[in-house]
């Protein structure tokens, strides 16, 4: 416990002088170095009490007479000390630095320091050590001015018994205590001020980013506005008539417009998909349709840059599972870079065919382009790359088209990849999951494994035998309820299955939300409000993915009996709000 | 002649105001237009109209202000007022402050028809028995069932 410098003497034995170091022997003024520790006498060791751990002293004093003195009213107390003594300030600083203590006892004179220079030193090395210091005059104004210098108390030498000493130290060490305490309360208060400084000015920058998003909302909706209305009153034939290519012409404005405000929607809707509410209406729908929507657009821009452009789809393709919005803007964002990087003339080749090896739907599309340095192809799907960027200025984007579509092709359960052969081409492809609920848990499972604990099933059914427009609307509005980590499954027309990623109480959750939600939707539905719709919670398993798929065939089998015995919430009346997207295409 | 009612619209893009007073003139409406806040204010008071097509960003008084002072005032406290923004974000806001619909842009025409239409509905309903017995009252509370037991199924891990 004491270092090899500090060997043990004091107590019984008169104090012995050692040499703090072999080579400090020689200077007459060091000579005394001695660190006594009572812990290390037997005898002394019987005449303390053991139930505490002794308090570590300084003490520095070059007078051995006082030194002992001091030592002698310390024994007489019952609070056990175990002391190491120095005679001189660079000793003591020597000592702070490579042990700690519990209190400093000094002198104020001392050989190689004198007055409120030893003070200072000793602040400097060990701040926080409770500092009392020795003075031979009653009202020595070194001593006041120690007391400013952060030592805690001072004692007039030889004038004190052992139990004002005593005192003087236990105070000495607490008033430190107290100190520390306030210290670390301030830093506490402080990092709470910071903290609050920084989340007002999160909660400004949060506020920032709204205002942005909402101007930005403006900018792009309000001509959109414009152009709609225009278009789709010289469509209705309000301003003058039409003829069946004008109005069809029109039509195409009309469709592309609405495309563009989804895309629109989606972009500056980003804040939802932070909420977690995903804007995604996946449903069963066939390939066939996809192409046909963006095969005119495709056309008109293959033609445009001399580039033949050439669809072939297998035959008989199972209908496949996704949101047939999301999909087709992948495709057109794959080929449209296909027809931009295929050189003039050039040639794409879209294919679309069942897996061989999985139940699934491939789309590949192919250029005759420069293709694709293979070093670079693992970039390519990141944020703003775009590799050719250098090589012609009409092909120049935001590179965002293929990390737009790899997540739209994530989101529906999909993956994306790219072939590519410099000179040759590229080939990029994707694939979209058939249509079959099971296949689609799977993939949901296996995508979703790490993020996901307990999964819940919903039942929603429509009392009623509703037409099937009013269903499908009912059906939009379902598909909003979805947040991140959830899928809708329509296993007829008034009956749905939901799988959640929710516990039994985020259900509750779930379920008081699609009220609130429904609310809104209602409260801003012009034409009335939906159908009730039954919501009953089916189950909730933790991530055990033959239960589930067990769990979800038996949801989904056409003869499932409705749930009316189960947790049921009806979600009475209400309805659906933004037509714009349920709805289509103007009318 | 006669005409469905009269129907205010205010916006400040007069490309929006030109096209709604179109398509509102086909359906049957009788349309009069003001392009600021304290225009339309002013108007909605003196030509009492029928039902107002609101826009949210006006230059001078914005729509939600001209909202709150027509919704105080004596004469067209009970007008129906349909509120069209380009941002969600007002959906909210308006409805609480008693805007009959929120119509987000770019809408579908014939969804503010039918806004317009269910607004002066509802209106003179409204204007018949109690001031504005909206729909919301008709949902039926869901937290009342949440306590009950629900299936049998267990988790196991």
């Amino acid at each position: 416990m004491s270092s090899p410098n500090c060997s043990p003497s004091i107590d019984e034995t008169p104090l012995t002088r050692a040499p703090a170091r072999p080579d400090d022997a020689e200077a007459p003024l060091e000579r005394a170095a001695t660190c006594s520790s009572a812990d290390d006498s037997a005898p002394a060791e019987e005449m303390r009490p053991s139930d505490s751990s002794p308090v570590r002293m300084l003490l520095i004093e070059d007078n051995s007479d006082d030194a002992m003195l001091l030592k002698y009213s310390l024994d007489k107390t019952r609070t056990s000390f175990q002391i190491c003594w120095v005679d001189c300030l660079a000793k003591a600083l020597e000592q702070l630095r490579t042990e700690s203590f519990d209190v400093i006892l000094t002198d104020l004179s001392l050989p190689d320091s004198n007055g409120i220079e030893s003070v200072t030193a000793i602040r400097q090395c060990a701040a926080m050590v409770p500092l009392v210091v020795l003075t031979g005059l009653s009202s020595d104004p070194v001593a006041l001015e120690a007391l400013k210098m952060g030592a805690q108390d001072y004692l007039i030498k030889n004038s004190c018994t052992s139990d004002v000493l005593e005192r003087a130290i236990r105070y000495a060490i607490q008033r430190q205590r107290t100190m520390e305490m306030e210290q670390l309360l301030e830093t506490v208060r402080a990092s709470e001020r910071l903290l609050a400084r920084k989340n007002k000015h999160l909660a400004r920058l949060n506020r920032t980013a709204h205002h942005f998003v909402d101007n930005v909302s403006h900018e792009f909706r309000t001509p959109l506005t414009v152009i709609m209305q225009y278009v789709s009153i010289v469509r209705d034939g309000l301003v003058g008539d039409l003829n069946e290519k004008q109005r069809n012409l029109l039509d195409i404005s009309v469709d592309r417009t609405d495309d563009l405000n989804n895309m629109v929607n989606d972009m500056l809707d980003g804040s939802r998909l932070g909420a977690g509410i995903l804007g995604i209406n996946r449903n069963s729908c066939r390939m066939e349709d996809i192409v046909e929507h963006v095969r005119p657009n495709l056309e008109r821009k293959a033609a445009i840059r001399n580039v033949t452009i050439e669809i072939e789809i297998d035959s008989a393709l199972p209908a496949v599972y996704c949101d047939p919005e999301k999909i087709g803007r992948v495709l057109i964002n794959l080929a449209v870079n296909a027809i931009k990087f295929s050189g003039q003339p050039g040639h794409v080749r879209i294919h679309m065919g069942v897996d061989p090896l999985a139940p699934q739907v491939v789309t590949s599309i192919s250029d005759t382009g420069p293709g694709i340095d293979p070093h670079r192809l693992g970039e390519l799907f990141k944020r703003f790359k775009q590799l050719g960027a250098e090589s012609s200025g009409s092909t120049k984007g935001f590179g965002l088209g293929l990390n737009i579509a790899k997540d739209l092709v994530n989101l529906n359960f999909g993956e994306i990849r790219v072939e590519s052969q410099l000179g040759v081409g590229s080939t990029f492809s994707f694939t979209v999951p058939i249509d079959d609920p099971l296949e689609v848990t799977r993939r949901y499972l296996n995508q979703a494994k790490k993020e996901l604990s307990e999964l819940s099933l919903l039942e929603a059914r429509l009392d009623e035998s509703i037409e099937t427009a009013v269903a499908d609307d009912v059906d939009a509005f379902l598909n909003r309820l979805l947040r991140r980590h959830d899928i809708l499954f329509r296993a007829a027309t008034g009956r749905w299955v939901f799988l959640l990623s929710a516990s039994e109480a985020e259900v509750q959750l779930f379920l008081a939300r699609s009220q609130q939600v429904l609310a809104n939707t209602n409260r801003n539905r012009p034409y009335g409000p939906l159908p009730e719709v039954m919501l009953s919670r089916i189950g909730t398993w933790r991530m055990q993915q033959r239960e589930i798929l067990n769990a979800v065939r038996a949801a989904l089998a056409p003869e499932a009996t409705p749930r009316a015995a189960y947790h049921q919430t009806d979600l009475a009346r209400v309805a659906d709000q933004d037509l714009s997207k349920s709805g289509g295409a103007v009318s | 002649m006669t005409t469905l009612g009269r129907v205010l619209v205010v916006d400040d893009d007069r490309d929006i105001v030109e096209s709604v007073r179109i398509r509102l003139s086909a359906a049957g409406y009788e349309i009069l237009v003001a392009f600021d806040g304290p225009q339309g204010v002013a108007m909605a008071i003196s030509c009492e109209p029928d039902a107002i097509v609101l826009d949210v960003r006006l230059p001078k008084m914005d729509g939600m202000t001209a909202l709150a002072k027509l919704k105080r005032h004596r004469i067209t406290q009970n007008t129906p007022i349909v509120m069209l923004s380009a941002s969600m974000f007002d959906q909210q806001a308006a409805l609480l402050a008693g805007a009959s619909f929120f119509v987000l842009k770019p809408y579908l025409p014939k969804f503010l028809l039918a806004a317009l239409e269910a607004a002066i509905q509802n209106g003179m309903a409204a204007a018949s028995s109690s001031p504005r017995a909206g729909h919301i009252s008709s949902i039926a509370p869901v937290a009342s069932n949440d306590s009950r037991p629900v299936t049998p199924t267990v988790d196991r891990s």
